[in-house]
């Protein structure tokens, strides 16, 4: 087989098929046999400072094929898709650019901590292949791709792959794991992507006995911690509240809660905080508040979302925990920038079920077509995926307020709160 | 910092409307009418560096002159508006002084007097380990432990702002296994050979070589920093902000160009994109957003890094934007040969393409961006 070689100083190639017949090397001469006082036929160094070629054979990024200015939807999740589809229901043509940090492979979100006590991998959760997708919507996709920053004045988004304008610009980026530096290391997972789910299933399935630490007691550390019971030794949850769901649901439901996990042999460690976590030897060692440490081969880290801001701020979006948008047509702070899902927040709170995405990609669709289908917020129905003992939240809670219990059974507890004309209900069990 | 300790000339460079009125004043007078024979037959304007120098062009962005990277970048722009391979060789110029100041080393400081009055000149030859630290290529020079130093072997392919009794700031490895590189101030002396380069399509008068070396002993006295990386992560930031100043150079002269025509040919002019209406206060943000950049660019968050990155990359690509359209907009007279215009559009493709080029930069923010979506 004819091989290459590099020079390490100026990248020229000598290619043995086509010699250096320049410098009297005939075509089909071994790099071996060149004379070592051979020099390189661009720069001038010596043979000793060529070495072996491998051409690049890189994952694939997406092509941007035509695309001049249209809409740049930025994030590739839920949110990402629904805007797309929602565009092309109402727009078959306009150029659309969608920039990815991942694959932009779709797959719904919250099946992720459900599935990590089944048997799913990869290909059985992605229903549909980034690539795949985008040419069924006719856009152009660039994956593995990040916005560095977005210029509001010439309507320009700068990625690390180009700078793209657009007529109109949808941030659909999601939120991350908030995630204190004291915590890292190679047994701290979170499951906030599909990428961090396969990373966690792959190490569960490795190490067989896992003992897992799930640190926050919310709505997917609760969630996890019941699907994690099946795939591991043991599942400690740490929340710094004393009761699990603590602010979502009132203390009678959070007791409840509290005694299904203990059933099922979830460690709930209440009033309890991580200080710092150290990694060791295949395992980690977890140091709480109160002096106490633990074990762990596996630590999942469920402490709730932040908006990274550096898109906000490269743009002067105004930004209160999430990017602040006009609460019919979802347009931020800047003219042409749309925002929705995890990354915007309506009076500071952010939102970050699925629920409202559809209808908020409906109204930025239209918004941006010129056409009204106004989005109307309204607190999203909870449902919290714990099969064994589903709860389900609607309205917006105050779980310190006052309650009244409706239905009190050993199979079922509702509850319910009444805050002016507005009615919140809380239901744990069947 | 104040200017207590320094007298005479020195004292005016902490005078920045001064400083840049001088560097301006000689840049265009001066400079400028050499620019065709920099370009063209390859002259090494080390003279004008040198009152360049004394009127405080490289002084600005030392600690010593109390870290005013606005000042180095703004005097760099004023230079390369005339003449895009001096502008370049003035970075070249500055981020020498920063490795020798930044050193700590005593030998090396004692000569970084003459190096900011000119009475010296000294490039850098990072643009392989630059590469080769952040992955993209192997490094080019070797260096071996041996009593009291280090010996050196290799060969850097093109080095600018060099000649012989010259130097620059070079790193080379000892150990691909530890991760272990030495940076040090190659003295371009005898024992180091110079060759010549290709031709190049552009910044012909950079006086840029090939530097080879064979058994080149590096004492003590030449040690900028051992270990590298710990100092180019410090001074990497600075290192990328300066170069900006080089490309707003570029930039800016080509919408004087367009200016210039604008009585004679904007009635066409108008339907061109890229007017000079547009790309001034694009160029200006952008000076204003690398200003911020440069106010504690030594001591910057580590985030503040991608921002640097980011501001260099968008200088690239508003200096070929700009300098495209001046040739639009000049049209003929702008193709001649002898027109700074044409020139112009050589030097803003050196811009994107030196390291680091659009392409490295773009590399590594999607590195930076990718570690931090994992912390």
């Amino acid at each position: 087989m004819r091989q290459l070689f590099i020079c390490r100083a100026c990248g020229l190639i000598y290619d043995e098929e086509k010699g250096d017949p320049d410098s009297g090397i005939a075509p089909g001469t071994r790099f071996e046999d060149i004379p070592d006082e051979w020099e390189c036929p661009l720069c001038g160094v010596t043979k000793a400072d060529f070495e072996p070629f491998e051409p690049f054979d890189g994952p694939d990024t997406g092509e941007v094929v035509g695309f001049k200015a249209g809409v740049i939807v930025v994030g590739a999740g839920i949110a990402g898709w629904s805007v797309v589809r929602a565009l092309r229901s109402v727009d078959a043509t306009t150029p659309i650019l969608m920039v990815t940090a991942c694959s932009g492979d779709s797959y719904h979100k919250p099946e992720l901590s459900v599935a990590i006590g089944q048997n799913s991998d990869r290909a059985s959760l992605v229903a549909k292949v980034g690539s795949d997708q985008a040419k069924e919507f006719g856009i152009s996709l660039l994956a593995n791709t990040y916005v560095i920053g977005i210029d509001s004045t010439t309507r320009r988004v700068r990625t690390t792959r180009g700078t793209y304008p657009y007529t109109a610009c949808v941030l659909a980026a999601g939120a991350r794991p908030s995630r204190p530096p004291a915590f890292a290391g190679a047994t701290l997972f979170s499951v906030n992507h599909i990428d961090d789910w396969e990373r966690l299933s792959k190490a569960i399935a490795s190490s067989g006995q896992t003992r897992a630490i799930v640190i926050g007691g919310g709505l997917i550390g609760c969630e996890l911690a019941e699907n994690l019971v099946s795939k591991c030794r043991s599942v400690t949850i740490i929340e710094k509240q004393d009761l699990p769901l603590g602010s979502l649901i009132p203390e009678k439901a959070g007791q409840r809660l509290l005694e299904h996990l203990n059933n099922i042999n979830v460690n709930f460690l209440g009033s309890n905080t991580v200080t710092h976590v150290v990694d060791g030897e295949g395992c980690s060692t977890v140091y709480l508040e109160t002096g106490t440490t633990l074990e762990a081969d596996v630590i999942v880290l469920a402490t709730g979302l932040v908006t990274d801001q550096r898109i906000a701020k490269s743009a002067d979006l105004r930004f209160d925990n999430g990017l602040i948008v006009d609460s019919k047509t979802l347009e931020t702070s800047q003219k042409g920038i749309y925002g929705l899902g995890d990354c915007i927040a309506f009076e500071g709170r952010p939102s970050r079920y699925v629920e409202p995405i559809i209808k908020q990609a409906k109204a930025i669709a239209h918004a941006i077509s010129g056409k009204a289908a106004p989005y109307k917020h309204r607190e999203p129905v909870v449902r919290v995926k714990t099969p064994r003992l589903p709860i389900t939240i609607e309205g917006l809670v105050k779980p310190e307020g006052a309650w009244t219990t409706k239905v009190d059974t050993e199979a079922l507890l509702v509850m319910e709160q009444v805050d002016g004309s507005s009615k919140s209900t809380v239901s744990v069990g069947r | 910092m104040g200017s207590q300790g320094f007298r005479g000339k020195d004292l005016s460079w902490f005078d920045d409307r001064q400083v840049l009125t001088d560097v301006a004043e000689i840049a265009e007078k001066k400079l400028q009418p050499l620019a065709n024979r920099i370009d063209q037959e390859g002259y090494y304007p080390c003279e004008i560096m040198r009152e360049l120098a004394v009127a405080g062009a490289y002084s600005g962005h030392l600690q010593r002159y109390g870290s005013r990277y606005d000042l180095a970048i703004d005097s760099m722009t004023e230079i390369s508006r005339h003449c895009g391979s001096t502008g370049f060789m003035s970075w070249c110029h500055d981020v020498c002084g920063l490795y020798m100041e930044q050193s700590g080393n005593s030998s090396l400081i004692a000569r970084l007097d003459g190096h900011v009055r000119g009475n010296t000149l000294g490039g850098t030859g990072l643009s392989n380990p630059m590469k080769a630290l952040t992955g993209i290529e192997k490094m080019a020079l070797k260096a071996e432990k041996v009593d009291g130093g280090y010996i050196v072997n290799g060969c850097l392919p093109w080095v600018s702002h060099i000649r012989v009794g010259g130097y620059c700031g070079v790193i080379a490895g000892v150990s691909e296994k530890t991760d272990h590189e030495i940076m040090f101030l190659l003295d371009l002396d005898d024992r180091a050979t110079l060759r010549e380069c290709p031709k190049f399509s552009g910044m012909e008068g950079t006086s840029t070589w090939a530097i080879e070396l064979s058994d080149y002993f590096v004492g003590e006295d030449q040690i900028i920093a051992d270990p590298v990386r710990p100092f180019v992560k410090k001074v990497r930031p600075a290192f990328v902000l300066l170069q900006t100043g080089f490309g707003l150079g570029v930039t800016q002269g080509a919408i004087d160009s367009m200016i210039e025509v604008e009585d004679a040919l904007g009635h066409v002019n108008q339907f061109l994109h890229d007017r000079p209406t547009e790309l001034q206060p694009e160029l200006d943000d952008l000076k204003a957003k690398i200003h911020e950049l440069s106010s504690d660019v030594l001591n910057g968050a580590p985030e503040m890094l991608v921002d640097i990155l980011d501001a260099r990359a968008q200088v690239s690509e508003l200096a070929l934007r700009a300098t495209q359209s001046a040739l639009l907009h000049q049209g003929a007279r702008g193709y001649l040969m002898s027109s700074p215009v044409q020139r112009r559009i050589r030097e803003a493709h050196f811009v994107a393409i030196v390291t680091p080029a659009i392409k490295h930069l773009r590399w590594e923010m999607s590195k930076l961006m990718k570690a931090d979506l994992a912390a």
